[in-house]
């Protein structure tokens, strides 16, 4: 942590809100970035990293500085992410009926509709999101963390709370299961994987199904 | 096709976290492999293909939309804020308890003095001249009693108690001071308050935190205090006060041997541990009794006065009864409802013990003291906790434990690090 953050955090807990202003605009970029990948809609991005903001204001005071300032926001923004995801679902699972049909208008899932899709600039930056889009929440927050904002495993163990080797193992994973993905839809659906010796039809599920044990 | 722990070298090698043992390893895997090469390219352009994706600027009203919130968002103290702060509202509840009972002791005494005076003076009149009026029926009602509304003294207003009033007449019998009925007898804890109608109370119970150097739990009175402390309570939180909490909490491990604990450490919490990391740490454990929690932080106690170049590990250490705070927060870190606030039914004194039940026994008696599940946890703030549902030794825990046993009482040991 620098000088700088730690006179903000200092002034802000003096009451100075204007400082935290400051560390608002250090990271809001980066934590929207990352936030974007991690979750469903540029929409969603935007709530989870206001309340990430918001979250750590408030707790500001026990902050102790044993971490840098945004890994540890960066696990605030995470945690939002995922219970906004348990939200999500569980009010998905009171639209769906009783046959698992959904009650409510299907949401139509195609490409140039998503609200996200005006933020990919070529088919195969799209591609690629959509891949990224299918993997677990934790497979995917890995993999941001690691390649879009190169953080060590050991960064991403203390945001994740998780050991270190549960990172490499999840790490490991998600590499294996984008690449079947990105395979996938390069390739005829069915044909095994050349490299990952995964099938392709049992990539299908990836994105619904939770991580293996770990 | 590359093996499993190929694959994992290649991720490694990817993700740029290869010891230098792996790294050779891992040359000598691409030099021997195509597949593993082409592999490791692929997964190379992936994540340089995640590395080149457009990086968003946040949305323009993002900032504003935040500082706009600021204003509401209520700063949260850190739990605690001082080390001594949850014993200082016990402490000060206690204070304020004897003062009251000394004031309403000076209040007795001092409304007692005029009237003895009265009787002093009522003995040197005429007994002929003179009828004597009660002093209750002069003095407004008290406590639960309602106002004579018939009566004109009871309308006078309500205030600080009087003297025996003297009445003196000519037509009236005489009375004697003796006949009087005296003051009624008050009980210090019931009294009501000076001169208001509020009803008396039935009864204050105060519950003063057991504060005691850790140090002294190796002595057999302060293990009789614990014990007894912790048989009180539905269920404890004990505060220790460590110098260095990442060996306190060793001592505490080790020391758990003595009461046959499985002590399971969370991962973070062990890592934490091995890196000596200042921390806050939890123990929780429903499955010993008050005696077995005494023996066990005695051993600890124990093991911390063996001569060491550091020096005293604990310093000093708070005993109290759990509250919903304390609920609440084995609810957050465990993810069940431990129901700390109920106490443990004693099965009924004439229960039938069936055939099962002897099996259990013997059963029990064969397999010798089984272990005692406890589990060891970071104790983070309540943002940064992990969820329970994703710690598998949270999980352990839990298939560990089963229903508590007659007898045993739920503790939440709280080691903090303190600097003196």
């Amino acid at each position: 942590m620098n000088n700088d953050e730690r006179l903000w955090i200092a002034e802000c807990l003096k009451g100075r809100t204007e400082s935290f202003g400051q560390l608002v605009l250090r990271y809001q970029d980066r934590l929207y970035h990352a936030t974007l990948r991690i979750a469903d809609t540029p929409e969603d991005a935007y709530d989870v990293v206001q309340d990430a903001f918001l979250n750590a204001y408030q707790s500001l005071a026990s902050f102790k500085g044993d971490s840098e300032f945004f890994t540890w926001l960066y696990r605030i923004a995470f945690n939002a992410a995922i219970s906004q995801k348990r939200k999500k679902k569980a009010t998905a699972s009171l639209d769906t009926g009783r046959n698992g049909k959904p009650v409510a208008e299907p949401i139509d899932e195609s490409h140039g509709v998503r609200p996200g899709d005006t933020l990919e600039q070529g088919e195969d930056e799209a591609k690629l999101h959509e891949a990224i889009r299918r993997l677990s929440t934790e497979h995917r927050a890995v993999l941001v963390m690691k390649d879009l904002d190169g953080l060590k495993y050991e960064d991403i163990a203390e945001v994740m709370g998780v050991p270190i080797g549960t990172v490499r193992s999840r790490l490991h994973r998600a590499r294996l299961e984008l690449r079947s993905l990105l395979e996938a839809g390069a390739e005829t659906a069915g044909k095994p994987n050349q490299l990952t010796g995964d099938a392709a039809g049992s990539v299908q599920g990836v994105g619904t199904t939770q991580s293996h044990a770990e | 096709m590359p093996s499993e722990l190929e694959k994992q070298l290649i991720t490694a090698a990817v993700d740029g976290e290869l010891s230098p043992e792996q790294g050779q390893a891992f040359r000598e895997l691409l030099a021997r492999s195509q597949t593993a090469a082409t592999l490791y390219a692929a997964l190379l352009a992936d994540r340089e293909r995640l590395r080149s994706l457009a990086r968003p600027a946040a949305p323009q009203d993002l900032w504003a939309s935040i500082q706009a919130h600021i204003p509401q968002a209520i700063p949260r103290a850190p739990k605690p804020a001082h080390p001594f702060r949850r014993a200082l509202v016990p402490a000060g509840m206690a204070a304020s308890f004897l003062l009251a009972v000394g004031a309403g002791a000076h209040w007795l005494a001092s409304s007692q003095q005029p009237q003895r005076l009265a009787k002093n003076q009522l003995q040197q009149l005429p007994k002929d001249d003179l009828r004597l009026t009660p002093p209750d029926r002069l003095t407004p009602p008290m406590g639960d009693e309602q106002p004579d509304t018939e009566s004109p003294e009871a309308t006078q207003p309500v205030g600080p108690p009087m003297p025996p009033a003297v009445v003196v007449t000519n037509d009236a019998p005489p009375k004697t001071a003796d006949s009087s009925p005296g003051p009624k007898p008050a009980d210090l804890l019931t009294a009501p308050s000076f001169g208001s109608d509020v009803k008396a109370f039935d009864r204050v119970a105060v519950k003063l935190p057991l504060l005691s150097p850790f140090a002294d739990f190796a002595n057999s009175d302060s293990q009789n205090a614990l014990r007894e402390r912790l048989g009180l309570n539905a269920a404890t939180r004990v505060d220790l006060f460590a110098k260095d909490s990442a060996r306190a909490v060793e001592l505490l491990t080790q020391a758990g041997k003595s009461v046959n604990l499985n002590l399971i450490v969370e991962t973070i919490a062990g890592e934490r541990m091995k890196r000596k990391m200042p921390s806050t740490w939890i123990v929780y454990t429903d499955a010993l009794t008050p005696a077995e929690i005494t023996k066990w932080l005695g051993a600890a106690a124990e093991a911390e006065a063996a001569p060491s170049p550091s020096g005293n590990v604990f310093g000093i250490s708070h005993v109290l009864a759990a509250t919903a705070h304390e609920q609440k927060e084995t609810q957050q870190l465990l993810g069940i409802d431990l129901g700390l606030t109920k106490k443990l039914q004693d099965p009924p004194a004439n229960a039938h013990i069936s055939s099962k039940t002897l099996e259990q026994v013997t059963s029990a008696i064969q397999k010798g003291d089984p272990a005692k599940p406890a589990i060891l946890l970071t104790y983070l703030p309540p943002l940064v906790r992990v969820h329970p549902a994703l710690s598998k030794d949270v999980k352990q825990f839990h298939e560990l434990r089963k229903d508590r046993k007659p007898g045993t009482v739920p503790v939440m040991i709280v080691v903090r690090p303190s600097n003196g």
